[in-house]
């Protein structure tokens, strides 16, 4: 190898890289073959806006959890559902034809001003967001900071018992704290030491109707990913699904 | 022309015998033309040397029609007629005394109708006839003159009228009559039924019109056609015909008491007599709106009255409901019941197969509702004035529910909408269904995906534009700019061919052309409507959240579905020439008719005064109860009608209506001699030019009513016999001189 050609090599490649990634983020629109796709927000991290659809915390537990979801969903339920899945960011148009985004890793999520724009315009117009899988105070810290920017005036709550998103479909009263595979092996339900209790809040519209859906100090998607993980308990699985089926026919009808 | 040659009419001849009043016997009639016959021939014989057979004939035949006409002038022809008895007769000299009669450029109507009154009864005192003087209007009244008449009467029937001459002077031997009026009758015309109850009295009405057909000077605010009722804060389209008789412009304007509402200028068409244009009310405020429309007068106008029309809307908040089977979660269902939700007045009841075996229901005024599926009896059906059914197959349904169905459109006046999906319209076998007739389209069958989920571009066809239901912005400009600017819907369904009553009121762009997206068509007393699309709900998600067309669109569409929804029970109050009619609907919680209520309405005037009404059941529809009443005053009537079955209380509806009964002689200002020539017509008597008053006494003379005696009318000396005879010795005389011989 020429070992004078190296640096130019790499510096090519990291234009080709960085190039690609803007494309994703400006343009990215496929056509749509059912009622509900699955997709997944793609946003930035750690201070860094988002560049393009590369692996990040935001993709944790994909492609399987969706690949379970749907099945369960398609299953057990009438929805039109595609089992293909999507990525959206905020920044894409498309972003407009999915009216259910799910987020994961949301204490790490950095959200420019754009990004927040959008996110408020979305949710306004109707689009429903779930968030889940992050834990402890530092990250939730991190998610409301961005969510007090979306909507400064607007209280996280918790959601009740009785409250229709729990009932839509099946009866969720009795719930309980749904963790990652890695605390399940560790012989605990929290991924955080001080990620308990588990936390089912919301933010509402105002005409009272839930638009953010926020699973906390959870991990619903690691739930949905080791569903054919013996070790992985059952009715944890069962719930876990339940409450994203809830979710998603709550979308669809309020 | 004809008349001078032949001596007397043609109408004479009509009515008249031919008879010949000479008394020489037949035998030597007979014998003086076979006479003459051979002695034409005789000599015209001896001069065959001289010329040819056919010249020698034709002379003859010349000769011999001479012989013959003079031989029937010899014998004194004559019109056998039947003419009136001196003495004997009476004629009726009516004169229109209603308050149109007061137009009139220089002299009014009136006084020109005094003048041919005048003329008429000179004319005819050669007859000997009684005259009866009658001055018309809502009825008819008699009068020694008319020297003091006024032309003030508020309403003009002209039937009605008639009748009352007729029935008065029927014991003084009618023989005619002569009406001179300017044809105009704001009792809203005359019936086939009048005319033939005018017609069998057989006495001919001789008409003479007044006034111009045409007045370019004036316009006239001829129809105002707008719902009597509305929910408040709806938009109200109103339909306005301006009568006028050139080409120009004006403005519409529409005021609630000192506010005005709308205004809208309309350029008045060359070629055509009426002028329509449609005018929406924004934000109608509830209560009993008391709506003035007017046009603004062109500059040289004189009555401004006809300018003006008052009509009431009644504005209340009424509770619709809206039942929306949907078949499988979607995103349309969603955004449809969130773009409704803000609507007091539509009370949308889904009922949604979320699972195979789980219903989710909302909008539930009980817990109880729809607890067993979908409505499996009338009654539990039409309990909601429209129906939603989205992603659905057809099988879904027992036959009896279709069959329900189909009577809720039918009988019940609902709304059907079906919406487009992968179950719905063609997929779901609708196609094939029980209720496939009375759909819009003829359904391709379900073994053909009709359902094609791509992003596809509305657009608005001229019919759509036309309706309230799809206005998106005031102007129509900018009602078609709203929905040019409209994002794709999410996907579009194939539809079909379309049946002939339907109408389509948006169609879709794809890739083989424009197809319908949104389509109508009336069945038995209801609508159904496709809606070729679930993909609305894009508009919402796609348009900045201030933007309110999606919410728009599915508020104005739902409200028309259940505006044309009658309910159970109905009132309605029309204001006649001087009468409020009164016609109740009662029907049970099936729509069946009830028929053995009693009914009453309590009436009453804006002023106080009231008055309560028996109403009857009407002979020829069940469960309708009419009346009518005296509603001479003008104003605001508002109507109450209660009916009780055996003691108990069944239902209660209200109206409300304007009247103003003088109102209506300032309207039709235009003269009317069409219905004059058609009353002459069916009597047998003649619609006369001013300028031919001088025929109504040879009119009157030989008229076919009253008291006759036989009179013969000379013909020997018609003008016509005599003309014949110097033409054909003319012509024999020509012939000879061209022929040089005979």
């Amino acid at each position: 190898m020429n070992y004078r050609l190296f640096p130019r090599l790499m510096l090519l490649s990291l234009i080709i890289m960085v190039s690609q990634a803007t494309a994703q983020v400006d343009g990215r629109e496929v056509p749509m073959q059912a009622e509900f796709h699955f997709a997944r927000l793609a946003f930035g991290v750690n201070g860094r806006e988002f560049t393009g659809y590369r692996g990040e915390p935001w993709l944790r537990d994909w492609p399987d959890a969706e690949f379970h979801f749907l099945q369960g969903l398609r299953r057990m339920t009438r929805v039109n559902a595609d089992g293909e899945f999507r990525q959206v960011s905020l920044v894409n148009d498309a972003l407009f034809d999915y009216p259910v985004i799910y987020a994961v890793k949301v204490g790490y999520w950095y959200l420019s001003d754009q990004e927040i724009e959008r996110l408020r315009e979305y949710l306004l117009r109707g689009g429903f967001l779930i968030v889940d899988d992050f834990h402890g105070p530092n990250e939730w810290a991190q998610f409301v900071f961005s969510m007090r920017k979306v909507f400064p005036g607007k209280a996280i709550v918790d959601i009740p018992n009785e409250h229709e998103i729990f009932h839509v479909l099946y009866d969720l009263d009795d719930r309980q704290q749904i963790p990652g595979r890695n605390s399940i092996y560790s012989g605990v339900t929290w991924e955080h030491p001080l990620g308990v209790p588990e936390y089912w809040r919301g933010i509402y519209d105002d005409d009272g109707r839930i638009m953010v859906a926020i699973n906390f100090n959870m991990d619903l998607g690691d739930a949905w990913e080791h569903a054919d993980d013996a070790f992985y308990p059952e009715p944890m699985t069962a719930l876990a699904y339940r409450i994203g089926i809830n979710y998603l026919i709550y979308a669809m009808t309020h | 022309m004809l008349e001078f040659l032949f001596k007397y009419s043609a109408h004479d001849y009509d009515r008249g015998e031919l008879v010949f009043t000479g008394d020489w016997p037949t035998w030597l009639i007979i014998g003086l033309v076979a006479v003459a016959a051979i002695g034409i021939a005789f000599v015209l014989l001896r001069r065959r040397s001289d010329t040819g057979p056919a010249q020698l004939i034709t002379v003859g035949l010349m000769q011999f029609a001479v012989v013959l006409i003079v031989l029937a002038m010899l014998q004194q022809p004559a019109l056998k007629t039947e003419a009136l008895l001196p003495g004997e007769n009476t004629l009726a000299l009516v004169l229109d005394s209603s308050a149109s009669m007061r137009y009139g450029s220089g002299a009014s109507r009136l006084e020109t109708g005094r003048d041919y009154v005048a003329d008429a009864e000179t004319r005819l005192a050669s007859l000997a006839i009684s005259i009866q003087r009658f001055e018309l209007a809502d009825t008819a009244s008699s009068v020694t003159s008319f020297a003091e008449s006024q032309a003030v009467g508020g309403v003009t029937s002209i039937a009605d009228s008639l009748l009352t001459v007729l029935g008065e002077a029927r014991s003084s031997s009618l023989a005619a009559i002569v009406l001179i009026s300017d044809g105009i009758d704001t009792s809203g015309g005359i019936s086939a039924e009048q005319l033939g109850d005018i017609a069998s009295f057989a006495v001919p009405i001789h008409t003479i019109a007044v006034g111009r057909e045409t007045m370019p000077e004036d316009l006239e605010l001829t129809q105002v056609l707008i719902p009597s009722t509305a929910l408040p804060g709806s938009t109200v389209s109103a339909r306005v015909s301006i009568r006028h008789d050139a080409p120009g412009a004006t403005r519409v304007k529409v005021y609630d008491g000192d506010e005005l509402l709308a205004s809208d200028a309309v350029q008045l068409q060359p070629g055509v007599t009426t002028t329509s244009v449609r005018i929406d009310i924004e934000q109608m405020a509830a209560g009993h709106r008391q709506l003035s429309f007017s046009v603004d007068a062109l500059p040289d106008e004189r009555e401004l009255r006809n300018n003006n029309r008052e009509t009431l809307v009644n504005v209340a908040a009424d509770t619709h409901r809206i039942l929306y089977f949907e078949g499988e979660p979607r995103w349309e269902y969603k955004f449809l019941r969130r773009a409704i939700a803000g609507d007091e007045e539509i009370n949308l009841i889904s009922l949604l197969s979320v699972s195979p075996n789980k219903f989710y229901r909302q909008g539930l005024e009980s817990a109880e509702q729809l607890e067993d599926g979908f409505p499996a009896s009338r009654e539990e059906l039409f309990a909601y004035d429209a129906l939603i059914i989205g992603s659905v197959q057809a099988a879904t349904f027992t036959p009896e529910q279709l069959s329900i169905i189909r009577d809720f459109v039918s009988e019940r006046g609902g709304s059907l909408l079906l919406l487009a999906g992968p179950n719905g319209l063609g997929n779901g076998g609708w196609g094939q269904s029980a209720i496939a007739d009375l759909l819009p389209a003829r359904l391709p069958p379900s073994a053909t995906n009709t359902f094609v989920r791509k992003k596809a571009t509305p657009a608005l066809t001229p019919q759509g534009a036309d309706l309230q239901m799809l206005r998106l912005a005031n102007t129509a400009a900018d009602n078609r700019s709203s929905w040019d600017g409209l994002p794709d819907v999410a996907d579009y369904q194939q539809t079909g061919r379309l049946k002939p009553a339907a109408t389509t009121l948006l169609t879709v762009s794809t890739d083989a052309g424009p197809v319908p997206l949104l389509i109508t068509q009336p069945f038995g007393r209801g609508h159904t409507y496709i809606l070729a699309t679930g993909g609305t709900w894009r508009w919402q998600m796609s348009l900045p959240v201030e933007d309110q067309r999606h919410e728009t669109f599915w508020r104005q569409f739902l409200r028309a579905l259940v505006a044309s929804a009658p309910a159970t029970v109905s009132v309605s109050a029309d204001t006649g020439a001087s009468t409020l009619k009164l016609r109740a609907e009662f029907r049970d919680k099936a729509f069946d008719p009830v028929t053995d209520l009693n009914v009453s309405a309590a009436v009453s005037h804006e002023a106080g005064e009231s008055q309560l009404v028996e109403l009857a059941p009407s002979p020829a529809e069940p469960g309708v109860y009419l009346a009518e009443i005296d509603s001479a005053t003008p104003g605001t009537w508002y109507v109450e009608a209660v009916a009780n079955r055996d003691g108990e209380p069944f239902g209660i509806a209200r109206a409300s209506t304007y009247a103003d009964p003088g109102q209506a002689e300032y309207f039709n200002i235009r003269a009317n001699a069409g219905l004059l020539q058609r009353l002459s017509d069916a009597t047998g008597g003649q619609h006369l030019d001013p300028d031919d008053i001088g025929a109504l006494t040879e009119l009157v003379r030989y008229s076919d009513a009253g008291i006759k005696t036989a009179v013969y009318r000379p013909i020997w000396d018609a003008p016509i016999l005599f003309l014949l005879l110097l033409a054909l010795k003319s012509g024999e005389w020509l012939l000879r001189r061209r022929w040089r011989s005979i």
